[in-house]
Parts: structure tokens; C-alpha cells; sequence
């Protein structure tokens, strides 16, 4: 994937904006809504996602429910009061980023 | 099309294989592999079940499950050590920390005597006799556990693993402060008291608070712990 390591520094960012959409989701779900919602353009590696939510998980951002699916365990993701709080901020960072970037790459358009 | 309970059993044992050797972990990464192996399938139903499934293998790279692993290692280390810090600090809080100051002053007190080189080591040595026991205690029961089921999760075993490792870490001191102390003098005791009740707390913690509330915290941790 050509554009890998452009998003790699705002994974956790997408992973939170997305949990905050959702009530709860699991791994492979994110993959999916990831690829679907950028028709395909990203495409979050499982290697990457998983250390992800762990961190997130471990600096208390996120909880974990288990639930029976079919016939096979699933574990679900969700935003603590404290990964919403950083989901706000987070996302903040990410738009003065990207509009420093525009500000960069097309000078004229952004003033 | 649904994986058959037969197939998910041999997702588990594929993660084992792979080294993925905490249930936690294999029951994710098998949700992650099925739920992968039947779009896969859906996609293209003239592929076997193996093939499918390696072709889901694949997209965790040429490492395969190893950087998952890691990391999920260092995630569930990050978590005791914030288990530690979060106990610790309860020892430095009211009422606990008025106890915590008069450890000190008891050891400060006694650590001043003409002796106190020797009651320092003397007392050091009981310490270390004591985690030693501990160690053993802890080691039984670990091996108990892995005898009687098979699931083994990463938090337990790292509670397991520091409460019965704080003697081996701190008996080989024994011989350090036998041959530098020579008799307590001047800041000495008070430096000596202030590491001893460090170290008690630490010991206390890490042997008797962590294991006693180890199963609050593995249930937070792994709702599937119960299941």
C-alpha cells in the first residue's frame, strides 16, 4: 500500500473517530468500515490495528466486552469517558495538521 | 457461511502454532481469521477451508502474529506496572501514610543503633527469607494452575511471575550491603530506613495486594476470563 505510512501516525486518531460513531465494535469490523468508508483507498493492516486497540486498551481509552457470536468468542471495543475526551482532542489535532498541510501545499487557497 | 465449531478449534490450535500462546489473544486473532475466512470464501467458494485460511494468514504480514504479540505484551506489562503505581500510592495517602512514616521512623530509630549495620542486614535477610517462601507458595500454585486448565493469560502470569521474582531480585544484595556498610553513621540510617520501607511496600504490595485482587483485575481485563 502506497499511502501506508502517510496514515500510520493517525491510526489511533481513525480508530477512536470511529469507536465514537459506533457504540461498540470489534477488530475486523473496523478493517471493513476502514476500506468501505474510503472506497478502498485505506486499507488498515491487521498488524498494525490490533497493537493499536491494545494500546489504547491499556492506557485506559478504551474497554473491552466479550460476547458469543455464531460459535466463536468476539471482543468488542468501546470509548471510556476518558477516550471520548481524547477523541475530541485528538480529532482537533488531526484538522490543525491537515490545515497546516493545505497551508503548505496550496498557499493561495488557504488564506 | 459460518465457520463449523471443528474449524474454529483448528483457527485456536493454527494460533498456537504461530505462537500466540495467551487465550486472550487466540480467541481475537480467531474472530479476526474467521470472520476474514468467510468473505474470503464467500468471495471465492472453490477454496478449501486451509487455503482460505492461509490466504486470511497473509495479511498479517511476513512476521505473521509476532508484532501482535509483542505488543500485546508490552500493553499487558504497561497494565501492571499502572496495577503497582496504583496500590503503591495508596501507601502515601491519609491514613495509610501516617503507618508509612512511623515504618520509617521505627527503622530510622533502630538503624541508628551502634549495631545497626548488622540489624540492617539481619533484617534485610528476613526479608528475602520471607520472599523466598513466597517465590515457592507463588511457584505451587502456578503450577497447579497449568496443570489443571489450559487457557494461560498474560496478566496472571506476570502477577505470578513478579510476585515470586522480588526475592531473587533483592537477596543477592545481601552480600552487596554486608561488605559497604560498616556501621551506620550521619544521613546512612536515614537513607537505610527510607529504601527498607520502600522496599517493604513494594514487596507488600506485589505479594499480598496484587495476587489477593488478582481476579477483579483479570476479569476487568478479559471479560471472557469467566466465560
Amino acid at each position: 500500500m502506497a499511502n501506508s505510512k502517510l496514515y500510520k501516525g493517525s491510526l489511533t486518531t481513525i480508530i477512536l473517530k470511529l469507536l465514537s460513531e459506533h457504540n461498540k465494535m470489534y477488530g475486523y469490523e473496523i478493517t471493513q468500515k476502514v476500506k468501505a468508508l474510503t472506497k478502498g483507498e485505506l486499507q488498515i493492516t491487521e498488524g498494525a490495528l490490533y497493537p493499536s486497540l491494545h494500546k489504547l486498551e491499556s492506557e485506559g481509552l478504551l474497554d473491552v466486552e466479550v460476547a458469543k457470536v455464531d460459535n466463536r468468542l468476539r471482543k468488542y471495543y468501546k470509548l471510556t469517558e476518558k477516550g471520548t475526551k481524547e477523541t475530541v482532542s485528538k480529532l482537533e489535532e488531526l484538522e490543525q495538521y491537515l490545515a497546516t498541510l493545505q497551508a503548505l501545499l496550496n498557499p493561495k487557497l488557504s488564506y | 457461511m459460518t465457520l463449523s465449531e471443528e474449524q474454529i478449534k483448528n483457527l485456536y490450535a493454527f494460533t498456537r502454532k504461530h505462537f500466540v500462546e495467551y487465550y486472550d489473544l487466540q480467541t481475537e486473532l480467531v474472530d479476526h481469521m474467521a470472520n476474514d475466512i468467510e468473505a474470503i470464501l464467500e468471495d471465492d467458494p472453490s477454496l478449501s477451508f486451509e487455503q482460505a485460511r492461509d490466504k486470511a494468514f497473509k495479511k498479517f504480514g511476513v512476521f505473521g502474529f509476532m508484532e501482535v504479540v509483542e505488543q500485546r505484551a508490552k500493553a499487558m506489562n504497561k497494565k501492571y506496572a499502572k496495577l503497582l503505581w496504583h496500590y503503591t500510592k495508596d501507601w502515601f495517602r491519609l491514613p495509610q501514610i501516617m503507618a508509612t512514616i512511623s515504618m520509617c521512623l521505627i527503622f530510622y530509630t533502630i538503624f541508628s543503633f551502634e549495631v545497626s549495620s548488622l540489624i540492617f542486614v539481619t533484617a534485610f535477610l528476613l526479608l528475602c527469607i520471607f520472599l523466598m517462601y513466597k517465590a515457592f507458595s507463588m511457584n505451587r500454585k502456578i503450577k497447579k494452575k497449568q496443570k489443571t486448565k489450559e487457557k494461560l493469560w498474560l496478566l496472571e502470569d506476570i502477577i505470578y511471575r513478579n510476585a515470586s521474582a522480588g526475592g531473587l531480585f533483592f537477596a543477592p544484595q545481601v552480600f552487596h550491603f554486608m561488605y559497604t556498610v560498616d556501621g551506620l553513621e550521619g544521613y546512612k540510617p536515614f537513607i537505610c530506613a527510607l529504601v527498607f520501607t520502600l522496599i517493604i511496600i513494594y514487596t507488600y504490595v506485589s505479594t499480598v495486594v496484587i495476587p489477593k485482587n488478582a481476579e477483579i483485575h483479570l476479569l476487568e481485563t478479559y471479560p471472557e476470563y469467566s466465560l
